[in-house]
């Protein structure tokens, strides 16, 4: 079984707060797109975790592909008037092609190195996107397409995009824990604990990296065109790095070494500043202040509070 | 031909020339010791034979095959599993788990994960326990049953028993006498117990300042007061 029973009880657990949730938010004066929004940084942390928590790299580049899968979405519905049908799984497709070039190219490189080459190839996407005018309309964004239907359901309405979103969120949360606990997912733990044990073992640690990358990667184009949709809007600070650093924000906050870590950083980010936002244009700052103390206090995160030493 | 064989090794770190000319054989299925005093080159000599240093001039064959130069991942892939030294197990893997990760890669023969189990059978209650709330025996089994469940060609352990409780230092080598007595894989071992060593192997390699100085069976070396003395420090 590639899942425990206690997996499918967490994993049941939080669909079925998500599958609630736009009956509260509501209530508690926020709104539904605030929760759609909860759920796409989530498969974009989640996924990005793979490669952090899971594998033990660091990267500020994974906004590439979130972004590049976001202007792909729309490019694809607007010049070439694809169905979301297929616009969606070829931006997906982009991103992931575009992860396995660029790993590639770069997989090889150690620590600090990796991190600063994710930055700058990150940072080629931004500028391209922030450039040609032409395709992308530059600075001000790409604007002009839709969200309609998928395969003849409605997405338009807030509610029925949330549930849309809703089936993607839930098909992350188990395809993460799937890979986790497989070998695969084993091999990749062993890989961030010890890279030269690993390789005793016979294990082509590159490689791993690599697939752990790209899969990420994937993640992260998913979230991105389903954000552009949620938008309807897709923006060159959607690739900048600072946006890679937001998923780097959420799993530490959430606590990366936790399963569900990420998607509660995610959700404590996308909340608060949804919150703050209303009183103060800068959200950034007390945002700031809050990973600011969990770096030096709670390493592991919010969930790593409440994780009991059972060694379990 | 012999299973694993090192022709002229000269190894270096940065400009520091450590190993002067070591050749050796190891045969199928053959348990060899290396013994030495610290700073003779014993690590060194595994760190060659694993591809973290490539040798300069020398070679390492391995089935007659040149594996000088390749990774240790490579090396690994060919039916070598090498067990350092120090903290040896992923800890927060499981102990299951981290026999199922060097199961995968491994190659397949007469152990299972079923025979390791029996054999290793103090592992058994502790599948499901983290590597790292283990003790340092418990550990260092775990670090042997990854070895092993990898059916290796050639087994290499370097200090398995250093740093532990003598009670546990028995039960290891009580474990490797097993491995040995199933014939599957060569063992190359690398440890300070000399006695215990040498009980249980066939023949016995001394290093002393990078060239092996001595190379026999046990019971020769028993006759060789001035190697003992000057190279082992018994």
């Amino acid at each position: 079984m590639i899942w425990s029973k206690k997996d499918i009880l967490r994993i049941g657990a939080v669909a079925a707060l998500f599958a609630v949730l736009p009956l509260l938010l509501p209530k508690i004066g926020s709104s539904i797109p605030v929760g759609t929004e909860i759920m796409v940084w989530g498969i974009f942390a989640m996924g990005f975790n793979i490669l952090l928590g899971g594998t033990g790299i660091l990267s500020f580049g994974h906004a590439a592909f979130f972004g590049l899968a976001g202007y792909a979405t729309g490019l694809l519905i607007l010049k070439d008037r694809l169905p979301l049908v297929l616009a969606i799984p070829a931006a997906v497709l982009g991103a992931f092609l575009a992860a396995a070039l660029i790993g590639a190219l770069i997989i090889r490189k150690r620590g600090i190195y990796f991190a600063m080459l994710t930055i700058a190839f990150g940072q080629m996407f931004y500028f391209i996107a922030s450039q040609w005018n032409s395709l992308t309309g530059g600075l001000d964004g790409l604007t002009g397409f839709k969200r309609t239907v998928f395969l003849g359901f409605d997405i338009t309405p807030e509610v029925n995009f949330y549930y849309f979103v809703f089936g993607f969120f839930l098909l992350t949360l188990l395809f993460v824990k799937a890979l986790m606990n497989s070998s695969i997912g084993k091999t990749l733990v062993a890989i961030r604990e010890n890279v030269h044990r690993a390789e005793f073992l016979g294990i082509d640690v590159k490689k791993y990296q690599h697939f752990a990358f790209v899969v990420s990667a994937t993640f992260s184009g998913l979230a991105g065109a389903l954000y552009a949709l949620l938008l309807n809007f897709a923006f060159p600070e959607l690739l900048h790095w600072k946006t890679s650093g937001d998923a780097v924000l959420m799993s530490v906050i959430g606590g990366m070494r936790a399963f569900f870590g990420p998607l509660v950083g995610a959700g404590i980010f996308v909340f608060l500043r949804d919150i703050i936002s209303t009183y103060t244009p800068h959200w950034a700052l007390p945002l700031g202040a809050i990973f600011v103390i969990f770096v030096l206090f709670f390493q592991k995160g919010v969930l790593g509070i409440f994780e009991r030493g059972n060694g379990k | 031909m012999p299973l694993l064989r090192l022709e002229g090794v000269n190894s270096f770190y940065g400009r520091s020339h450590i190993l002067f000319d070591v050749s050796l054989d190891i045969d199928k299925g053959e348990t060899v010791a290396i013994l030495g005093r610290n700073g003779s080159g014993r690590t060194t000599t595994l760190k060659t034979i694993m591809g973290l240093i490539t040798p300069n001039p020398g070679r390492v064959l391995l089935d007659g095959e040149d594996i000088s130069g390749l990774n240790p991942y490579q090396v690994a892939k060919k039916g070598v599993s090498y067990v350092p030294e120090e903290r040896r197990v992923f800890t927060t893997l499981t102990v299951g788990d981290n026999l199922e990760v060097a199961g995968k890669v491994g190659r397949k023969g007469h152990w299972t994960r079923e025979r390791v189990l029996k054999t290793f059978h103090m592992l058994v209650p502790l599948l499901n326990r983290k590597g790292g709330h283990l003790s340092g025996g418990e550990q260092q089994m775990v670090a042997i049953a990854r070895g092993i469940i990898q059916n290796p060609a050639l087994l290499i352990l370097d200090e398995p028993t250093e740093g532990l409780a003598p009670g546990i230092v028995k039960d290891a080598f009580s474990v490797i006498r097993t491995i040995k007595a199933q014939g599957d894989a060569a063992i190359l071992l690398v440890e300070q117990d000399v006695k215990a060593t040498l009980s249980l192997s066939d023949r016995v390699y001394v290093l002393g300042g990078g060239r092996i100085v001595f190379h026999g069976t046990p019971g020769e070396l028993e006759a060789r007061a001035d190697i003992k003395k000057e190279h082992m420090g018994v």
